[in-house]
Order: C-alpha cells, then sequence, then structure tokens
C-alpha cells in the first residue's frame, strides 16, 4: 500500500483503488459504511456524470451512487 | 374455533425481491395497514399456502417491510421496517410483540454487502431464516452458492428461492413453521446508533464466509446488465437516453390510455341514453343521468391514464432503472436543494400528488422530504391533463395536433419550472433546510422486469386511487348537479354564487359560469371539465361534444366566452393553483400538521391568481 492518499471524487474512471477512511461522523458516513465501505475494502471508479454530477462505483459486487461532495468524505490510496 | 395468530416478517435491503415473495405467499391478496403512529404502510397478507409440516395449525400473516440498509432506520420507512421487529403487536394486538418468524431476504448477487445485515440482527438477539433471492441470475452467470456450507456457517436455515418461478417457496414454509415452534422470544437488543468498529467487523467476516462458501464473480466475467449501464449511466449518452424514456413514458401515456378513456366515456354516454330511454322523465331522471352517472363517470375517466402511469413507472422500477434516473437528476436536483432521490416522488406526482407524497417517504432529510412534499402539488397530475386538453383545443381549435402536443410540452416545462423556483425560495426557511445526509444510493442490478409483480402493484395502486379520489369527485359531482338545477336552471344556486363572486374572477376575464367551474374544481380540479359540460348545459358528455359547445360559448352581452387571453391566464390558473381535498388531506398526514399544507395552500392559489391575472392582461395587450 502506498502512501499516495486521494479522495474519491479525486480518481480516475475504472481506477481500482482501497478506501482508506471515512472523514467525520454523520449520517452520510454512516450510510456509506453501511454500504459496505470499510477501511481495506477495494473500490472501483465505474463512471463520473456529466457536470460534476454524481460518481459511480462499484464496491463489493454492489454499484453505488454518491454525489461528488458526498464521496470528497471517502479517503482512497492506490 | 379461532386459530392462533403467527407472523412472518419480511425484512431485507431495497430491490431484493421481497415483495415478489410476498406476493408468492400471499397469493398475492394483501391489503396496507398504516403502522400506528405513522403514515408508513406495511402490506400484510395471510399465508395462502399452507406448510405440509404444520396444517391448518395457525393463522398466518405475512408482512412485507421497507427495505433497509441497516437496523438505524433514518428514513421513515427504514424506521418503520425496523420498528417492526420489535413491536409487532402496535399493528394488531391480536400478534405476539415480537414476529414469530423473520425471513431475512438476500440478493443472492450482492452478498458481499448484504450479508452484513444478517450479521446485525445475530448482534441483537434476532434468528433469521435466511432467503437467498435471484437463484435464477447466479445460474446463469454460471455461479452456485453451497448452500449447506452457508446454513452451517450462518447456524440458522438457509433458502435459495427463484421468484420468477417460486422454486424454493416450500422450503421456505416449512422452516418458517419449525420458527413458530419455538416460543416468541424475549425483548431483542436493537442498536441505537452505527456502530463502525463493529461493521467494521461484520464486513470482514462476511468476506471471509464468501470465500470460503464460493459466491465470487469474477472481473473477467462481462455481465449483461454491468455492460448496459456504460450506456445508462454514459455521463453524455445517458442524458439522452433518460430523456428519451422519460419522452417514451409520457407520450405513452397519452397514446395508450386515450382510447380507453375515449371508452369509458362513451360508455357513460351509453349508459345515459339508456336511464333517459327507460325511466320515465322527471326528477329521477336527471339525479340519475345528469348527477349520479355523470358524476361517476367524470371520477373513472382519467383512471387509465393513472393506471398506465403507475405501470410504466411500475416496469422501471421493476428493471433498476429508477436509481439510475435518481443518479442521473441529482446534480441538477441539489441545485434547488434537493437530492436524487426525489426523483421518484417527483415523477409519480405526474400521475397523482397522492402516491407521489406517500412515495416520499424513503427520503432520509425531513427538511428534503418536506420540500418535495410541499412542490408535489405543481406537477402535471393527471388531474390536469384533461383541463389542459380542453384549453389547448380550445385555443387551437384544429389547427395543428403537433402545434398542440408542442403546447402541452409547454406546461411541463413551464411547470418543471415554477417548481424549481419555489423548491429554490424553500430553501431560504429553516424548515426544508435539514440536509444532514448527501446523496449515496445503491444501485440494483438491472433486469427484465417480472410483468406480473408490476400488474399487481399497478392494480392495488390503482384501486387506491379510485377508492381516494372517486368519492370526493362524485359527492362534487353531485353537489353541482343540485346547484345548477335547483331551485330552478335559470336562476339557479350555482348563477346566484357565480354571480356575487363574479368581481373576483372579472379581472382574469373569466365569465361567472367559468367562475363557478373554478371554484367547484377546488374540490378536484378534473371536475373542472365536467362542471363546465353541466353549466352550459352541454348535452354530449364526450370531449368533442364539450368542446363544440364552448368554443361557441358566449357571455350574457354576446362576446365569446373563451378567447386566447381568458384561455392562457387559465392554463397558468391551472398549472399553479392547489385544488385537490384529498391532496391536502395526504400532505396533512405526511407533513405532520396542518400547517405547511395551508400555508401551500394559500401560497399557491395566491400565486395562481396573481399570475393569471397578470397573463391575461399581458395578452389582452399584445393579442386582443
Amino acid at each position: 500500500m502506498s502512501n499516495h492518499i486521494r479522495l474519491l471524487s479525486d480518481i480516475h474512471s475504472d481506477e481500482q483503488v482501497e478506501i482508506y477512511s471515512i472523514e467525520g461522523e454523520g449520517p452520510t458516513q454512516h450510510r456509506v459504511i453501511e454500504m459496505g465501505c470499510t477501511p481495506g475494502t477495494p473500490i472501483r471508479l465505474i463512471q463520473k456524470q456529466a457536470f460534476g454530477g454524481p460518481i459511480i462505483a462499484m464496491i463489493r459486487d454492489a454499484k453505488i451512487a454518491i454525489r461528488k461532495s458526498d464521496a470528497q468524505l471517502i479517503k482512497v490510496c492506490s | 374455533m379461532s386459530l392462533k395468530q403467527k407472523t412472518i416478517l419480511l425484512l431485507g435491503p431495497q430491490n431484493t425481491g421481497k415483495t415478489s415473495l410476498f406476493n408468492h405467499l400471499t397469493n398475492s391478496r394483501f391489503q396496507t395497514v398504516n403502522y400506528p403512529g405513522s403514515t408508513v404502510e406495511c402490506a400484510i397478507g395471510s399465508l395462502s399456502k399452507k406448510s405440509t409440516e404444520s396444517p391448518q395449525k395457525y393463522n398466518i400473516q405475512v408482512i412485507d417491510s421497507p427495505g433497509i440498509t441497516s437496523l438505524i432506520g433514518r428514513s421513515e420507512d427504514e424506521k418503520i421496517a425496523i420498528s417492526c421487529l420489535t413491536n409487532m403487536s402496535k399493528i394488531n394486538k391480536t400478534y405476539d410483540k415480537n414476529p414469530n418468524s423473520v425471513v431475512l431476504v438476500l440478493d443472492s448477487t450482492q452478498l458481499a454487502c448484504q450479508l452484513a445485515l444478517f450479521k446485525q440482527l445475530i448482534h441483537a438477539g434476532i434468528r433469521p431464516i435466511v432467503a437467498i433471492t435471484m437463484k435464477d441470475v447466479l445460474q446463469k452467470r454460471g455461479l452456485s452458492i453451497n448452500e449447506q456450507l452457508l446454513k452451517k456457517e450462518l447456524g440458522v436455515p438457509v433458502i435459495l428461492i427463484n421468484n420468477r418461478n417460486k422454486d424454493g417457496i416450500d422450503d421456505l414454509l416449512t422452516s418458517v413453521s419449525t420458527d413458530f415452534a419455538i416460543p416468541s422470544s424475549s425483548t431483542f437488543n436493537m442498536p441505537t446508533s452505527t456502530n463502525v468498529s463493529q461493521l467494521s467487523l461484520d464486513f470482514k467476516w462476511v468476506e471471509s464466509l464468501i470465500s470460503k462458501i464460493g459466491v465470487k464473480s469474477t472481473s473477467s466475467e462481462k455481465k449483461y446488465s454491468w455492460d448496459l449501464d456504460t450506456i445508462l449511466l454514459h455521463p453524455i449518452l445517458g442524458l439522452f437516453v433518460f430523456g428519451g424514456i422519460m419522452t417514451t413514458l409520457f407520450w405513452a401515456i397519452f397514446s395508450l390510455a386515450t382510447p380507453l378513456m375515449d371508452g369509458i366515456d362513451s360508455m357513460f354516454t351509453w349508459l345515459i341514453t339508456l336511464t333517459n330511454s327507460y325511466v320515465p322523465e322527471g326528477i329521477i331522471q336527471t339525479i340519475l343521468s345528469d348527477g349520479v352517472i355523470t358524476s361517476i363517470g367524470a371520477s373513472l375517466i382519467f383512471v387509465p391514464q393513472v393506471a398506465f402511469l403507475f405501470f410504466l413507472i411500475g416496469l422501471l422500477e421493476s428493471s433498476g432503472y429508477l436509481a439510475r434516473g435518481a443518479a442521473l437528476v441529482d446534480k441538477p436536483l441539489s441545485k434547488i436543494g434537493l437530492t436524487g432521490r426525489s426523483f421518484v416522488p417527483l415523477l409519480s406526482g405526474n400521475a397523482c400528488a397522492i402516491p407521489a407524497m406517500t412515495a416520499a417517504r424513503s427520503i432520509p432529510n425531513k427538511g428534503e422530504r418536506l420540500a418535495t412534499i410541499f412542490i408535489i402539488p405543481l406537477m402535471v397530475c393527471s388531474a390536469r391533463l384533461p383541463v389542459f386538453g380542453l384549453f389547448i383545443l380550445l385555443v387551437l381549435s384544429d389547427k395543428s395536433k403537433a402545434l398542440g402536443g408542442l403546447m402541452l410540452t409547454g406546461i411541463y416545462l413551464l411547470s418543471l419550472l415554477i417548481a424549481a423556483v419555489v423548491a429554490r425560495l424553500l430553501t431560504k426557511f429553516k424548515t426544508f433546510q435539514d440536509k444532514s445526509e448527501g446523496f449515496v444510493m445503491a444501485l440494483p442490478r438491472l433486469s427484465m422486469p417480472i410483468f406480473k409483480q408490476v400488474f399487481i402493484q399497478t392494480f392495488y395502486q390503482t384501486k387506491k386511487f379510485i377508492t381516494g379520489a372517486g368519492p370526493t369527485i362524485f359527492v362534487v359531482g353531485m353537489g353541482l348537479w343540485f346547484m345548477s338545477s335547483f331551485p330552478n336552471s335559470d336562476h339557479s344556486f350555482a348563477k346566484m354564487i357565480g354571480q356575487w363572486m363574479d368581481p373576483i374572477w372579472a379581472p382574469m376575464g373569466v365569465d361567472w359560469q367559468v367562475g363557478v367551474a373554478i371554484l367547484l374544481s377546488f374540490a378536484a380540479r378534473e371536475v373542472f371539465v365536467s362542471a363546465l359540460a353541466i353549466i352550459f348545459a352541454v348535452q354530449q358528455e364526450s370531449q368533442s361534444g364539450i368542446f363544440h359547445s364552448l368554443s361557441q360559448a358566449v357571455t350574457s352581452d354576446g362576446a365569446p366566452v373563451f378567447t386566447l387571453p381568458v384561455v392562457l391566464g387559465l392554463i397558468i390558473f391551472f398549472m399553479i393553483s392547489m385544488q385537490c381535498l384529498p391532496t391536502l388531506a395526504v400532505a396533512k398526514k405526511e407533513m405532520g400538521g396542518w400547517k405547511l399544507p395551508v400555508i401551500m395552500t394559500i401560497s399557491y392559489i395566491g400565486l395562481a391568481y396573481v399570475l393569471a391575472i397578470i397573463t391575461y392582461q399581458v395578452s389582452l395587450l399584445f393579442l386582443a
């Protein structure tokens, strides 16, 4: 695992990374974790919507849509 | 002899096939009941198939619950699903406090994230039966689950189910009946907040379990539905597909429902003719034909349109597309303080505001939910359609059908714009500002819709629409008939009220007859068309009949009633005005009090009135 830590909102399409941490505490963070975004989990960005719309990612065989500002709560590392 | 009541609760994440399973278990015969203290509904039905193990021993009720992500409820829907676990007796006093059997319904292709929910139930002291659906999809992908091993690892019964051919239902019933032998357990230890470290451990456990039992989708395998998403969720193509699907949806509603609506119309015209020829002339005849039959006809004529919209939305939902639509419109909705979660309620609002407001329960943020409910009455609901249809005909006469379609599209777009402006204004108020949870949504697997299930769902929703709004429309129609017929048709109550209220309608350029029709349409706006028909003494009930008589209608001084400026003003009025008593009643329930619905109603009527006057007066300057 490299130390290169980025935000989920900043990675490229089709890039496979690993969740490093979820920043802060709140309903959004809890929902994300309940959906399986726990640290150490591989996550792959599938698509980014136009005009800064939600990003579509694949985690634990499931597809999720996350608003870009909410994806900034998720730190990932490659 | 009364049998002992036993309850089975179906619990699980969204889109796992809970409702399909529920329909199989109850043979699609169920009723929806409000969970006490809330407006959230649970579907309850008697178990239709008796297990061979315990024939007729119990009276078994199956309860379907809204989808959950975890045992912490944030939206109204989730909260109720979770309280069903601990407070089943609240629904019906004859039930035991806890469900006698909990069936956790999971999607076989999504076990890697959904099995964590099983672990949460175990932590809470609940031993569910695990029903794993979509067996067919798994098989299609050439994968299988080692059922025996999974059973051993989980320590509870595990049943694989195929909702398309009912495979596994019998096994499920057998397991459930053994559950009944166990006396209802004591108190469950429900979590009160998300325990992040525990969840991480649970997911670790799921990971190791998955590698043991063998379901692991290999990344090399290209799956049909994942491929389709590269188009459906494509940044540019996706928007075109979305636009195409929405256009097709609304086009289909109009073109498919119209013949049926005409059919209903002619059926009632025939009934009136029949009544008039068999019932001797007099008061009984007029009550029957002008009152009862006309009113019932007016309330039933919208049913095809509403049913089609329910059906098509059902198809989109069942295919998994609606969640994608929500993701696609999240960005524009974020500009007006909403999220993609408001998409489905707003879309349903184009059929009927009542189920749309109910659909808003899945929105976790209270402020966003209230704002969504607030703007739902601005959607072009099916009751507005015939009114606009009539206006368009009056303006265009027979000039061009394409122009009519263009005008209707314009009305839709203008309505969306007004709704957007209102939603934007609402963000200034504290009540609508709770935006604690962002937009994170699971996208269900794309699949062929199960038509039978969609039909059943459509049937129940349509039935609810008829029983909900139908009586109001009927009562108003009868009242109108009475008012316009007594003391006599030349000096009726309706005329007196209309002329008395004339100063109100005059700035809109509206004649007293139209004023009365507007007044009556406050009970339900679809009343407007039939009210005009009754007031202008139109004999034929068909649209063309109404149209011809109305286009020639003149005021007492001989001027035409429906000039272009008048009609434009009326279109604006009907676009904004809140004219539906059943919607108001539902809004009161969903918004938790009278305050917001009253503010909503008054401001929409006021805005509609002012804008209609402006539209009329301005277009007078340019068009007259």
